[in-house]
């Protein structure tokens, strides 16, 4: 194998691809990318972690086609710190390979390409497309409450499902057993019949990285098992969370009759300035709401107390709540309008969070008892 | 076959089966016949672990000549008052079934002489069956002889253990019966060797520590504490001294030694937060409470006893622990430990002699503040008690004079931190842990007390100190917990579901909301808001499963400690920080007025004293 290529374009390939390489491998041949260089002066670069593969295509000088690994993070660091515009020549025989830009000669130690794992493609029977727009706003407003505990691992990801009453429309959420996010958008032709899916975390941050660079629409193939996501010059795969998500739709109230109408950055900054002195731990925030005005408070038996009050629209009866300051702050800092609705019940049920009924995201988070 | 009523023997060998077990058992009773029998000398003599012979020889009361034949019939007792109050017994044994269920699978010699008899009369008495008797010379008290025990039943022959192991059970049946009676003289000789021999008339301190570990009684607290009819006494070992094992744990309920998970549940509680969870301390609790409160007729090795109120008991276990460790405040393990001097003294040539008395000084001087101590817990006053815990470690007047004379004149201040003007050096009478000299390696504090030099661990005083303001800080708080999304459902067997919903208002105390799902499940609504996104279904497991081994659960306040501690860790002093003398002095006084700063929450001390005893012995001039 050999082939030139342009320091930026490998760079920028090499970035996405290494981030799915895990940092520590039982598995040497996990660490490696593996390189395959084709006759038509096509370079793809492919790195997995068994569940998560990705497979970006960039262009080249390839003068012998041909194909090697090596480790990923060393190959990254190696180009990272080549000059800027330099052309690098990777050449590969007898298990090493060599890189040669300028005046820098590396020879890497490579493994077998025949021993690469490969994630299976084929039998992905349902195909849609889905506008890069949607799937980073259900990315962006969802992905923030994914649960991190592994023992619960099928809410470990971004839940997607297509409702089955005709009315067309995807639903994702994501969910960590204290707040729910959701949001809506219309289904894309071919999906109607698509399985339930969860997608894993890792899938969804690295899907994420690749989206701004995207073109209009995404085409994604999807069978219970497996996700492939073809983006153009990067394919993604990954295998989904073998795991029912919980009803979550049982658990968005309908009935929550006080409506608080607030402006979302006045309410963070000041949940943020009350939650200095909460305790690191626990980062209880205590809401007052009384008609045209909402007083947050923070009591802590070490640092003291903070109180601050926020101009709101509410006409119900006095309630007093608390909830997870950072919770709140996640949330809030996902509402676009200058206008957040918060709905309410009382002070022990789950809230709901959204900009408008119009809006495509919700969210529901559930209180504390302070 | 019809329905007969079976011959006495076989009833007897029936019995035997529950009450002789094993030669333990059989030592068992013999002992307390002994100890019911107003003895004030009990001699004990086994061959191979009692096996092949069991003998016990006391100087009691004795049994008149026409009463001994019937003392080994069924149901023949002296012990019983006229009126058949078994709920009054105030003797060890009543049932009446002890002698003749050992005469009944074993080679029994009965002799016994009262004091107002001339000569003593012998029985023996063969696997049940009469064999002769006799005139016996002996003294006033009883002597009965077992041999060949089981030999007639080869099944619970084939049963027994090593020779070994048997005496190991028989050790431990003598050790426990030993420590309920300091007044009476104990000794245990086995195979010719002679074990132990207790003198009558000890305290309960130095008893319990003679049979334990000698070392205990420097490193305890005397426990006494008194809760309506209920009384407690005892000796628990400082958090510092402990031992992988909680074999010495040993619990007694009106002179009787019982086992009782209650014992275990207590102790954990009294020490959840001094010692790491695989540490067990040493402890010996008596406990006398009215007969109508407890039930010692359950089995007849009366091992087990029932109490009418066992949450009374637990908690006056509890808060006797946690009283008299309070009170020990910053005490650790001192003076220095026996085995780490050891170590030091190897390259000095001190002699054997030179050792070995002043070690017997030291005894004397806590013997002396035992007893002081003991009337400042009946009298429940913090301030009375600080004065005392150091006042024990105080050397005779005499030598301290002397010493602080030469402190002051001719000692130079060591350690590049020193600014000691002279009006602090006479100031330094006032602290226990005195006033600090210097900083070694950056992490240990050195300060000169009166009586000596002690060498601080400045990490591990610190983080207990924070820790200790925390934990105040957060039982004085609200508890906040936060509420779950979707309840979760945790499956469990019905018995444990039953047990946890008993407690769960006490969960819900600490931020952990429940309620009773169906039979067979728990539905956990809200979850300790300190504890983050924690994994429900093995958090409410755990607790279960400690209610039930345990009759009460500490984990979620063991995993509130653990948070607090990481957070004490990280907000605490580091080895390798430099500190100045006033900041050293700061900890010092600190540690003396904060309860259990004597050790980490390991249960590693934090501080170790040098006296002027032990810098004497370093040096070869006592």
């Amino acid at each position: 194998m050999k082939a030139t290529i342009e320091r930026a374009t490998l760079l920028k390939s090499l970035s996405h691809v290494q981030s799915v390489v895990e940092r520590r491998n039982t598995i040497p041949i996990l660490s490696n990318v593996l390189i395959e260089a084709a006759s038509n002066g096509c370079v793809k670069l492919m790195a997995t972690d068994l569940d998560l593969q990705v497979v970006e295509t960039l262009s080249a000088e390839v003068d012998t086609p041909g194909e090697t690994t090596v480790s990923a993070h060393m190959l990254f660091e190696i180009v990272r710190k080549l000059p800027d515009g330099s052309q690098i020549q990777l050449s590969a025989a007898d298990g090493k390979m060599l890189i040669v830009a300028g005046r820098s000669r590396f020879s890497l130690s490579t493994l077998p390409r025949d021993d690469f794992p490969v994630i299976n493609e084929s039998e992905l029977p349902t195909h849609f497309a889905l506008p890069t727009e949607s799937l980073k706003q259900i990315i962006d407003k969802t992905r923030f409450a994914i649960s991190v505990d592994e023992t619960r691992y099928y809410l470990n990801g971004i839940f997607l499902h297509v409702l089955k009453n005709g009315e067309g429309v995807m639903k994702a959420a994501a969910t960590d057993g204290h707040r729910l996010a959701c949001v809506t958008v219309s289904c894309p032709a071919g999906a109607e019949d698509m399985p339930d899916v969860i997608i894993p975390r890792k899938c969804v941050v690295e899907l994420r990285k690749l989206l701004d660079e995207c073109e209009e629409e995404i085409k994604i193939s999807l069978s219970a098992s497996k996700i492939c996501f073809d983006l153009g010059h990067a394919i993604l795969t990954s295998k989904l969370i073998d795991g029912t998500f919980p009803d979550y739709t049982r658990v968005i109230p309908t009935a929550n009759d006080k409506l608080l109408k607030v402006n979302p950055k006045a309410l963070m900054q000041g949940v943020d300035r009350v939650a200095t002195i909460a305790s690191e731990k626990t980062r209880a925030v205590k809401m007052t709401i009384e008609p045209g005005k909402i007083s947050l408070s923070v009591t802590s038996p070490e640092n003291g107390m903070a109180t601050e009050e926020v101009p709101g629209e509410y006409d119900a009866d006095h309630l007093d709540i608390g909830f997870n300051a950072r919770y709140l702050l996640d949330i809030l800092g996902q509402i676009e309008n200058d206008v957040a609705e918060i709905h309410l019940a009382e002070s022990a049920a789950p809230t709901l969070i959204r900009d408008s009924d119009q809006s495509a995201a919700l969210y529901v988070l559930m209180p504390m008892r302070v | 076959m019809s329905i007969r009523r079976l011959p006495e023997d076989v009833i007897n060998r029936i019995a035997a089966g529950e009450v002789v077990e094993r030669p333990a058992s059989a030592l068992k009773e013999l002992v307390e016949n002994a100890i019911d029998a107003q003895s004030t000398r009990i001699a004990i003599r086994l061959i191979k672990g009692g096996l092949d012979g069991i003998e016990v020889i006391d100087n009691g009361i004795g049994i008149p000549m026409d009463e001994m034949r019937l003392a080994l019939e069924r149901h023949a007792t002296s012990k019983l008052p006229e009126n058949d109050a078994i709920e009054a017994v105030t003797t060890l044994g009543f049932r009446g079934e002890a002698l003749p269920s050992i005469a009944s699978v074993a080679r029994l010699t009965l002799e016994s002489r009262t004091s107002k008899s001339d000569s003593g009369w012998q029985i023996i008495v063969d696997n049940g069956q009469f064999e002769k008797e006799g005139i016996a010379a002996l003294p006033k008290g009883t002597k009965i002889k077992v041999d060949s025990l089981f030999s007639r039943i080869p099944a619970r022959r084939k049963f027994m253990r090593s020779a070994k192991s048997e005496y190991m059970a028989c050790h431990d049946i003598v050790r426990r019966l030993a420590m309920t009676r300091p007044d009476i003289g104990f000794s245990l000789e086995h195979d010719g060797r002679r074990v132990f021999s207790l003198n009558a008339g000890e305290t309960r301190q130095r008893r319990v520590a003679a049979l334990i570990d000698r070392t205990l009684k420097d490193n305890s607290v005397p426990i006494e504490y008194q809760r309506d009819q209920m009384y407690l006494e005892g000796v628990a070992s400082l958090p510092t001294f402990h031992r992988g094992l909680a074999d010495h744990q040993y619990l007694f309920v009106n002179g009787r030694p019982v086992k009782d998970r209650l014992l275990i549940g207590s102790v954990r509680a009294a020490y959840h937060d001094l010692l790491a969870k695989d540490r067990h301390p040493v402890l010996a609790l008596f406990l006398t409470l009215p007969g109508s409160d407890v039930d010692i007729n359950v089995h007849p090795a009366k091992g087990e006893v029932r109490f009418r109120d066992a949450n009374a008991v637990r908690s006056l276990i509890v808060g006797a622990l946690r009283e008299s460790l309070d009170l020990s405040g910053f005490r650790s393990a001192q003076p220095a430990d026996v085995q780490a001097m050891g170590k030091w003294q190897k390259s000095s040539e001190a002699s054997i002699e030179t050792t070995s008395s002043p070690k017997e000084d030291a005894l004397h001087e806590s013997k002396s503040s035992v007893s002081d101590s003991s009337l400042l817990f009946k009298a429940k006053s913090p301030d009375a008690v600080r004065p005392h815990s150091f006042s024990a470690k105080r050397p005779s007047p005499s030598t301290s004079d002397l010493w602080s004379a030469a402190a002051q004149s001719s000692l130079p201040p060591m350690g590049r931190n020193t600014t000691t003007s002279p009006s602090e050096t006479s100031e330094q009478t006032d602290f226990p842990l005195g006033l600090a000299r210097g900083q070694i390696a950056a992490t240990y504090i050195v300060a000169e007390s009166r009586d000596g030099l002690v060498i601080v661990d400045q990490h591990a005083a610190h983080e207990r100190l924070v820790m200790e303001r925390m934990r105040r800080a957060l039982e004085n708080g609200q508890v906040t917990s936060q509420r779950l999304l979707m309840p979760e459902v945790v499956e469990m067997d019905e018995v444990s579901c039953d047990l946890f919903e008993q407690r769960q208002d006490e969960f819900a105390a600490l931020g952990l909301e429940t309620e009773r799902f169906g039979h067979e499940a728990i539905l956990v609504r809200a979850t300790p808001a300190m504890l983050g996104n924690c994994a429900v279904k093995a958090m409410i497991k755990d607790l279960a499963g400690e209610i039930t081994a345990y009759d009460q659960s500490l984990l979620l306040k063991e995993k509130f400690d653990h948070i607090v501690a990481t957070m004490a860790c990280h907000g605490s002093v580091r080895a390798g920080r430099l500190l100045s003398v006033a900041e050293m002095n700061a900890l010092l006084r600190e540690m003396e007025i904060t309860p259990h700063s004597g050790q980490c929450n390991h249960g590693r001390p934090t501080w170790v004293k040098l006296g002027h005893k032990d810098i004497e012995k370093l040096f070869g001039r006592s």
